[in-house]
């Protein structure tokens, strides 16, 4: 009941937000680019002669989970901590009847659920992307029946894969109030993630670098990347709701 | 800690850095009161209210409201706090702020309407806050702040930023608080001025310590007044009335300060001063203005 409240007034604070916008232009953005490079290059994808739905899923998984989703994912979560860290409203925030766990989990589960809504947008654009293609550009094979299992896997592979980044990032967005530090730091650790995004040693540590891991063919890395990013998120997300518990608010 | 007062803490001390910004804090704030919590800027007054509301957690001691230990959701449901200038998002509607709230105290949306009333802002409800003015916001933040009927309202500086119309708006809608709607209201102020009027119970602070708790009548009482006594030679005069044994000051040119003391005694020593010769132009006793005593009390 607590968090069903805490939800409801979290998401009425989403209104006429940036990074409720955010949510559908993400993914678009995405979906943009690899209309344009397949329509662009048709005659290079179409010299196969095989259906291109895997191909186009995993380009449109690449551009996201490699470059946008982490940055998305920073972005996001310094706008909506943001809302609080505005004016101080924490003050008053954190003086209602509410226990701060609960805020944290709420304020933890939003991200979550824009990455879960920005993930499905994407997948499932990329189903409507195929055949919009295949009739613009007959050459282009995307025959039916449409890979929907497939789009379900990678959308929940994206939401699974980057809770880890989620729960370490939401926690530094709300721990600093300037706009700068969580963007900051979301932007330097996707540039690390593109240094180490190759390395066997450090790739599946690096939590920026877990969605693209889940690309892996080996079934082991995609498990790792999953379980790895599932556990960590469950200690980062207690450590930091702990912290979140017992932190003075200043103003 | 007192039984039925509605805000109690003993002992309560807040430290920064070492240094105590709160320090052994033994309030008492009687439910049914507009209690007035003054103090120069930087007294500490916003750390108790932060500490009051569960944002700072105390270095030590103890505080109860309600008659109970501790500050935690229970308490807090039965509070409305606007603390310092009204934080409300910007991005929403009066009533979508307002709603905000509701959702999270568990009060059913039809008080809204009442709050916004209260507060003079039923016409601005679907406004955007952004286009506010700082007197709505401080108005709506009060507005906040009273929803669900709350027994205790804690006002940190209400009035900043508010122009005297609604200042004086906030002054009548405070004072009539306990007795329209039960409400006890705990408001801190740098301005004695401003709380004076409304408060029945004053609490002084200054440098993190209380300095005086009480009504603005035994604040009055606390220091005695001044009998003047305008005169020739005040100094002469002066050394004669020590050696009849009154506490006597020569304030020159041509006047006189003794302790106040009642009108048998004060005609006593007039009648002393003009037997020996001296022209006594003036008698008056001085009663120390309410902020004197405020200005006395927190610069010592």
């Amino acid at each position: 009941m607590i968090l069903a409240d805490v939800l409801s007034a979290e998401l009425l604070k989403l209104r006429r937000t940036l990074a409720f916008w955010m949510v559908p232009a993400a993914p678009l953005v995405v979906l943009l680019l690899t209309f344009l490079l397949f329509h662009q290059r048709a005659a290079t994808f179409a010299k196969s002669g095989k259906p291109l739905w895997d191909s186009l899923q995993r380009n449109a998984f690449v551009l996201w989970a490699v470059l946008m989703l982490p940055l998305y994912i920073a972005l996001q979560t310094a706008l909506l901590a943001g809302l609080e860290h505005a004016e101080d409203r924490w003050r008053n925030l954190l003086a209602l009847p509410v226990p701060r766990w609960a805020l944290y989990a709420v304020k933890l589960a939003i991200p979550c659920a824009m990455v879960f809504a920005s993930s499905l947008i994407l997948n499932f654009g990329v189903l409507l992307e195929g055949a919009l293609l295949a009739r613009l550009k007959p050459i282009l094979l995307f025959p039916a029946p449409l890979p929907w299992a497939q789009a379900w896997q990678n959308t929940l592979f994206c939401l699974g894969s980057s809770l880890l980044m989620i729960a370490v990032q939401q926690w530094v967005s709300l721990r600093f109030p300037a706009f700068a530090a969580p963007a900051g730091f979301g932007i330097g650790c996707t540039v690390a993630g593109f240094v180490l995004i190759n390395s066997q040693q450090y790739g599946p540590w690096w939590p920026w670098c877990l969605p693209a891991q889940v690309l892996a063919a080996k079934p082991d890395a995609v498990a790792h990347a999953l379980w790895y990013s599932g556990v960590g998120a469950v200690v980062a997300a207690v450590a930091g709701g702990i912290e979140f518990s017992r932190r003075d608010v200043h103003g | 800690m007192m039984q039925d007062a509605i805000i109690s803490t003993r002992g309560l001390t807040r430290h920064f850095g070492g240094r105590p910004a709160v320090d052994s804090l033994d309030l008492d704030v009687p439910a049914g009161s507009v209690y007035g919590f003054l103090g120069p800027n930087g007294a500490g007054k916003t750390t108790t209210i932060r500490m009051l509301l569960g944002l700072l957690r105390p270095t030590a001691g103890r505080l109860a409201l309600f008659g109970r230990e501790g500050n935690g959701p229970d308490n807090r449901r039965r509070i409305g706090a606007l603390v310092e200038a009204p934080s409300l998002y910007p991005h929403l509607t009066a009533e979508e702020n307002l709603r905000h709230t509701c959702i999270l105290k568990g009060i059913p949306r039809r008080d809204m309407a009442r709050v916004l009333a209260v507060v003079g802002l039923a016409g601005d409800a679907r406004r955007l806050v952004k286009t506010f003015s700082l007197g709505m916001k401080q108005r709506l933040g009060l507005a906040s702040a009273l929803l669900g009927s709350p027994e205790l309202v804690i006002l940190d500086e209400p009035t900043n930023g508010l122009d005297p119309a609604g200042i004086q708006e906030m002054r009548y809608l405070l004072r009539d608080m306990p007795a329209a709607h039960g409400i006890t209201v705990f408001l801190s102020s740098h301005l004695l001025a401003e709380v004076e009027q409304i408060a029945g119970e004053i609490g002084i602070i200054a440098a993190g310590r209380l300095q005086f708790q009480g009504t603005p009548a035994e604040l009055r009482s606390r220091r005695r007044g001044w009998l003047r006594i305008g005169i020739d030679r005040p100094a002469v005069a002066a050394q004669l009335l020590q050696q009849q044994g009154f506490e006597a000051e020569a304030e020159p040119p041509d006047t006189l300060r003794l302790p106040a003391c009642d009108g048998r005694q004060a005609a006593a020593i007039n009648r002393l001063l003009v037997e020996r010769g001296f022209a006594v132009h003036a008698i008056s006793l001085a009663q120390p203005s309410l902020e004197e005593m405020f200005l006395d009390v927190t610069q010592n």
